[in-house]
């Protein structure tokens, strides 16, 4: 006897792997991403370009008595310039309005718009250095109530980057000036201090302008040199990490369970009847071989009906049917033991019973191996 | 009348199993039929199944809807024809299948119905036919 399949045979490997592939999956592990988000939509720039910034800056002496100035070494600008060019290397790629602007005096050097690592740089690279600083005193209060109006202009969530060696020597005092923005924006405004402070009153004015909201990120300037520092104070002023769980990890689940069944629908089944004829003794004895080959599996019997006749009558009609199979293949050698019936009726249509194909599909006799 | 018939219905390509006789031209006739028959026996099974492809059952399980069809595995269907020890010419047909059992599991019959449908349960069938005055018995 030849077998012959309707489409080509898989070998076996190939077959294992597209049933796991076919079959249903289940989650396991979850791979996670990150996911970079501004922590404002307007980031400002806002350098003291007032006469204390042409001078040195703030030298490793403790001593009061250190000198303020050292010709031989940078100005404080030049150190500006240097670290805000480096922050604005260290920027990731993220979206928001950026501006540049200077107190002492106050001058726009980038208008709120678009960041551009490049622009940035250019305005960085405008800033004056080695300019005179006779009469060049520092208003820090008046030139961020000129910043207010920038900062009015502006949408949603801000940080002003404030440069500052923490001295104001003329106009109003930038505390209550600060102070009066945040109760104007609230949670939209963040000042952060980018600090040259040296003396004791300037590291207090600092550290007051620091302390007025907990949002606010304050580094000496010394420490920016430094690439981890900046980066971190980079970190923690421009952006936020998010973890974005991906899509669940799927694996293959375990195989969906297969049973095995002989089923029977000509066996004269027709409407009420359930004798075995004897033309279809050949049908039931390679049943009983199948069933001999396979001599560890207990059988069940099952039979059931279409759906035309009363449900009690079903019933016995579908549990004559299986005895009368059992019967048969109990004769032909299969232990009795081994075998037992069930009737279902029409209480388990496998098939449509408003189609005659359906109903005579319905009418059948299922030898199932548990 | 059988050569003509040879030469309309082209060879079932056999791919495993062994021949212990050779094929009468009979057998090969039979088994051409039987090829036939269990073509239009898979069709029959698939479009009659209560729930199917174009007739999906959904059930309220008080946690949400399952989705439910059945469908044979066109790739798992297998035959074969036995000559029987019963007088001459007499054959029966052994058509083995699997039907697999889909189910989809969301909050709503709609969502239900999106899928993705996954398999919960499969039956390998072999079913046994008769050969009867040049007949398959169905």
């Amino acid at each position: 006897m030849s077998k012959h399949v309707l489409k080509p045979l898989f070998s076996l490997v190939a077959l294992l792997g597209l049933l796991a592939l076919c079959l249903g999956v289940s989650t396991t592990a979850v791979a996670q991403t990150e996911r970079i988000v501004p922590k404002a939509e307007n980031f400002l720039f806002f350098v003291d370009h007032s006469g204390s910034m042409a001078m040195s800056a703030p030298s490793e002496s403790k001593s009061s008595l250190a000198a303020r100035h050292d010709p031989n070494k940078q100005e404080k600008i030049e150190v500006t310039k240097e670290v805000l060019k480096a922050i604005n290397n260290d920027i990731p790629d993220i979206t928001f309005t950026a501006g540049l602007y200077t107190y002492g005096p106050f001058q726009e050097y980038i208008g709120p718009s678009p960041y551009a690592k490049d622009r940035l740089n250019q305005g960085f690279d405008g800033l004056k250095t080695q300019y005179d600083i006779f009469g060049r005193l520092t208003p820090m209060g008046l030139g961020l109530k000129s910043l207010d109006a920038v900062v009015g202009s502006l949408s949603q969530r801000r940080a002003v980057i404030l440069v500052t060696d923490g001295e104001s020597n003329i106009g109003p005092k930038p505390l209550p000036v600060v102070q009066d923005m945040y109760a104007k924006y609230g949670d939209n405004i963040c000042f952060h201090v980018i600090s040259f402070a040296q003396t004791a009153a300037e590291k207090a004015l600092v550290e007051q302008i620091a302390a007025i909201n907990p949002c606010t990120v304050s580094a000496d300037v010394k420490d920016l040199l430094d690439d981890g520092k900046r980066a971190d104070f980079v970190r923690k002023v421009f952006y936020d990490v998010e973890i974005i769980p991906a899509a669940p990890v799927v694996q293959p689940a375990p195989p969906a369970p297969v049973e095995e069944v002989i089923v029977f629908r000509n066996v004269n089944f027709d409407f009420d009847k359930y004798n075995i004829k004897p033309e279809f003794a050949p049908l039931l004895k390679e049943a009983a071989e199948i069933i001999k080959a396979r001599p560890g599996k207990r059988v069940v019997v099952d039979g059931h009906t279409c759906n035309i006749g009363p449900a009690v009558y079903n019933m016995g009609l579908s549990e004559r049917r299986a005895s009368s199979v059992r019967s048969f293949l109990v004769n032909e050698g299969v232990p009795a033991d081994r075998i037992t019936t069930q009737g279902f009726g029409l209480t388990q249509p496998r098939f449509d019973n408003n189609t005659r194909e359906g109903r005579s599909l319905n009418r059948r006799v299922e030898i199932r191996f548990e | 009348m059988i050569a003509v018939l040879l030469l309309a219905v082209p060879l079932p390509s056999a791919a495993s199993g062994f021949d212990t006789l050779p094929a009468s031209s009979q057998t090969i006739y039979v088994e051409q039929q039987f090829a036939l028959f269990s073509q239009n026996w898979i069709e029959k099974i698939d479009r009659n199944f209560h729930s199917r492809i174009g007739n999906v059952e959904f059930v309220n399980n008080g946690a949400g809807y399952v989705g439910r069809y059945m469908q044979v595995d066109r790739d798992s269907v297998a035959w074969s024809v036995k000559q029987t020890s019963i007088g001459p010419g007499n054959f029966i047909g052994i058509l083995e299948y699997t039907e697999w059992t889909y189910e989809s599991v969301a909050d709503t019959q709609t969502a239900a119905a999106l899928g993705p449908f996954v398999p919960v349960h499969g039956r390998k069938v072999t079913e046994i036919f008769q050969y009867h005055a040049n007949r398959w018995l169905e």
